[in-house]
């Protein structure tokens, strides 16, 4: 690079950084700033986590050679964290898959084979053949898909009407199950509908934060920085942050509490006993806006039916059930929690839990409480989302600017695409569900399929569908744009055995050979990111769309175009009974790629050239493909559940206009976005005063539910706390960023995080290895004693990310009984000199 | 630190930073360092460029 042209960059540089931060650099010329540039820039929302950040790409010969922060969306306002900075090169990793491969023996597929490209021809060949083997010999519910957060809004949708109403199998899930869906069930218990209803925007509002379970400062850094900016700005601004550790956000935080694990549910409970005994329910909200209801305990853990903790669980099988209460019989339920019991049982003192409970008490102080997997991925995640609705149900601190419970997602698309489309084994577009015999028919509707098309039962959620695959009920199953063989729990003992199990076929599509596509018996390589036209929604209910910037590589190609394309390989006869043809004779002899995708709506839009207003012109493989442009028409198919669907409040906005946008917040009316929901004067939705407009009667309940404690916790000879999760520099499991040379180099190996007292009382030291085992398996890691997690005694904390040591062999796949989310965050382990 | 200057800054205490590297694996290292340098509450990233064509290697095995 010449002189010149570095100090070209460099000043560029400097100057997207000081706009971004508000601060004027009079030294440089600007003017230059702004000419010679032969890099055509677009936007795209960031790749990686849930936050949304927009960035801008930048594209030379046909590849992404730059990003920068893009200054002009609302989320990032041209920031962006160290992840989003190495996006231009996630899609270069040496190892990049470009072709189809299948394990084979001598020509021909062998599930103990050696893996050997193939054409996708012969790929979908093969899938067809097991496919219609396992529909043929057991029906829908042997044929699974394990799709994902990251999968675009359409990608999602394609796949739905592909499973289930072309296979009329519910079992697809998502990777979000993992990471959601307790903050799903929430929503939908507490106010009928899901998603938070403020946004971002509460980040300039609040006086007071309240982390719990997130540690933002390295797992949404942007957001950190908005309300780091906004604790260092408003003077009367306050922090709070629980966690089961100490990490980066204690730094700032005003007060910082580390609790045993499990017991945030009794903290909880405290804060609301709190409310009530200084007087300080919101009385007029809470009769005009709420009921009261008392939640069933005792719901087990989600195991198998088998384990003896189910089998003691005196509601394990109606997890979800609970029964009316009034106000009175609430306060005598919480009465228990005081400041004794719970600091006792939280290891948390008197006078740290006052001052957090004064931020929601206090009706001078506008709070927000923020949460991602410490509330999620918890045996009782469901409970922990209900019980922070109730503290800001009790006080009506909630759906205005600065007040309100907001949880946070890890994917870029967990809202978009799994939760929106309904990605999940019960769920349709817009809220709608498999089980309610309206949304089943709206849906056919919708989806011009013959009455009785869509199965009423919700079958495998995504940790059933591994002991299902263990078990030999699956047999066909495909998955998608994940790495579930690293991140699902106990791999060692239901996960691995299912993949290999002789009887199954396993489809993994990734862009790169992770541990699950080396445990598939066919892979197929995908395009990613901005190798195609896509959708994301962000965790603000924001939904966002870019172009396709470059062409993938080799024969790799996107999520969308493998779902259509496989769609063509079934005949309507081969998946569905004579009964259901006969309601809809027209269809006989058709595909499903003709009933699914070429069927007057989504093959509607003519292929059209994709430009911006720059004049730039963009390719859209899927569209020259198939021959129309498809992107739109799943759109407009999608959009019809908002706009036309039994429930209100989904409403998305016209195609072009995200094209042309820094996207917009749902429901969008009339071309508007609504940052506040339920609120009058803020959600257009609302005629007057304060609507949950997600139950029947307006209504949010306010549920009474206990402390009880965790599946596994430390005795005698498995002695200490697991806690698993994320470091800053790694995405999830490092399926991409490991590919990134700076990101591996500053964190290559996961370590495991312990107290200095424990780690001297097992002879060992900062830097050694140490062997970490639970009942279900084990792993070794380095020792750490110092750094940016400081571990209490009794608890160790190790990240996922990395593919050789696989921390979730210890793991319990142990769930929330009514979200199915696998917690994560608690078993009970070992150490020793490895 | 090497190859980092401060091309400007504000009252409100902040920096603009520019890492310019002639290895591009040291940008990380200096970004981790520049975020757990003590007083840092928060360091993040505006724009990046690159013009190594090559694959990245691939050494996390």
């Amino acid at each position: 690079m010449s002189i010149s042209r570095r100090e070209f960059i460099k000043k560029n540089a400097a100057t997207a950084a000081a706009t971004a931060a508000g601060i004027s650099l009079p030294a440089l010329n600007l003017a230059l700033a702004a000419t010679e540039d032969d890099i055509r820039w677009d936007k795209a929302p960031c790749r990686f986590c849930g936050t949304g950040c927009s960035v801008l790409v930048g594209t030379q010969d046909g590849r992404i050679v730059a990003t920068q922060g893009d200054p002009d969306a609302p989320v990032n306002r041209g920031l962006n964290c160290i992840k989003g900075y190495f996006l231009s090169k996630i899609m270069y990793g040496k190892d990049r898959l470009t072709t189809p491969l299948l394990r084979m023996t001598d020509g021909k597929y062998d599930k103990e084979g050696e893996f050997t490209p193939v054409t996708w021809d012969q790929a979908f060949d093969i899938m067809a053949e097991k496919w219609k083997a396992a529909l043929n010999d057991k029906g829908p519910p042997s044929v699974g898909m394990f799709g994902s957060g990251q999968w675009t809004v359409w990608e999602g949708y394609a796949a739905s009407k592909l499973y289930k109403g072309g296979f009329r199998s519910n079992n697809l899930e998502p990777n979000a199950r993992h990471c959601m869906a307790s903050a799903v069930a929430g929503f939908i218990r507490t106010f009928g509908a899901d998603e938070p209803m403020g946004c971002y925007d509460d980040l300039e509002h609040a006086d007071a934060f309240v982390l719990w379970g997130s540690n933002r400062a390295e797992m949404h850094p942007i957001l950190w920085s908005r309300l780091t900016d906004r604790r260092l700005t408003h003077e009367k601004c306050q922090v709070a942050v629980l966690s089961t550790f100490e990490h980066r956000c204690f730094d700032l935080a005003d007060n910082g509490m580390v609790f045993k694990p499990q017991t945030d549910l009794a903290i909880l409970n405290y804060i609301a006993r709190y409310i009530i005994k200084t007087g300080r329910v919101n009385e007029e909200f809470v009769r005009n806006h709420t009921k009261f209801v008392l939640g069933n305990d005792d719901i087990g853990y989600g195991l198998r039916p088998e384990d003896p903790r189910e089998q003691n669980a005196a509601n394990a099988d109606k997890a979800g059930g609970s029964t009316p209460i009034d106000f009175e019989q609430y306060a005598k339920f919480v009465e228990k929690y005081d400041a004794d019991y719970v600091s006792e049982l939280s290891g948390v003192p008197k006078d740290k839990l006052e001052a957090l409970a004064e931020l929601y008490a206090d009706p001078d102080i506008k709070v927000v409480s923020y949460w991602t997997m410490g509330f999620n991925q918890h045996t009782r995640g469901t409970w922990a989302n209900n019980l922070v609705y109730n503290i800001h149900l009790l006080t009506g601190k909630i759906s205005e600017p600065g007040n309100g419970p907001f949880s946070l997602t890890g994917q870029p698309s967990a809202c978009g695409t799994a939760r929106e489309v309904g990605t999940f084994a019960h769920r349709l577009p817009a809220d709608l569900v498999v089980m309610n015999e309206g949304h089943r028919a709206f849906t056919e509707k919708v989806w011009k399929l013959p009455e009785g098309t869509l199965n009423g039962k919700a079958q495998y959620h995504a940790v059933l569908q591994n002991r299902m695959l263990k078990d030999g009920k699956i047999n066909a199953y495909w998955v998608m744009c994940n790495n579930n063989m690293q991140a699902a729990a106990n791999l060692n003992n239901e996960t691995y055995p299912g993949y290999r199990n002789p009887d199954n076929f396993i489809v993994v599509s990734d862009p790169y050979p992770t541990v699950t596509a080396q445990a598939a018996d066919l892979i197929l390589p995908t395009a990613m990111w901005t190798e195609k036209e896509g959708a994301y929604g962000n965790a603000e209910r924001r939904t966002q769309f870019w172009r396709q910037q470059v062409d993938a590589p080799g024969e790799a190609r996107s999520d969308l175009w493998q779902l259509v394309q496989f769609s063509r390989r079934f005949k309507v006869e081969e998946v569905w009974p004579e009964e259901l043809l006969a309601k809809k004779p027209e269809y006989r002899g058709k595909t499903l790629y003709d009933v699914l995708f070429a069927n007057g709506q989504v093959d509607k839009f003519p292929l059209e050239e994709i430009s911006d207003d720059r004049g730039n012109v963009y390719n859209n493989q899927e569209s020259k493909d198939f021959g129309y442009y498809l992107q739109k028409g799943l759109y407009e198919e999608y959009r019809t559940f908002g706009l036309e669907g039994p429930k209100k409040g989904h409403e998305l906005g016209e195609f072009d206009d995200y094209h042309k946008s820094r996207g917009m917040r749902w429901p969008v009316i009339d071309g508007k976005e609504t940052l506040w929901r339920y609120r009058a004067g803020y959600d257009p939705l609302v005629k007057e005063g304060v609507e949950f407009y997600g139950k029947p009667d307006g209504k949010a309940l306010i549920f009474a539910l206990p402390y009880e404690p965790a599946a596994e916790s430390p005795d005698e000879e498995f002695d200490m706390w697991l806690s698993t999760g994320r470091v800053l520099e790694h995405w999830h499991s490092g399926s991409m960023t490991q590919r990134v040379p700076e990101l591996y180099r500053a964190m290559p190996d996961a370590m495991l995080y312990m107290h200095p007292e424990d780690a001297k009382k097992r002879g060992l030291r900062r830097g050694m290895v140490a062997k970490i085992e639970s009942r279900r398996g084990e792993v070794t890691a380095q020792i750490e004693t110092r750094g940016r997690n400081r571990v209490p005694e009794g608890l160790v904390y190790m990240p996922w990310f990395d593919a050789r040591r696989l921390i979730n062999k210890l793991t319990l796949d142990a769930t929330c009984p009514i979200s199915k989310e696998t917690d994560f965050k608690k078993c009970a382990v070992k150490v020793t000199r490895a | 630190m090497p190859e980092t200057e401060v091309m400007g800054h504000n009252e409100q205490g902040k920096l603009v930073v520019v890492l310019d590297t002639q290895n591009n694996r040291l940008a990380a290292d200096r970004i981790t360092k520049i975020q757990n340098t003590a007083g840092v509450l928060s360091a993040t990233l505006i724009y990046q460029y690159d013009d190594h064509h090559e694959p990245q290697a691939e050494d996390s095995e």
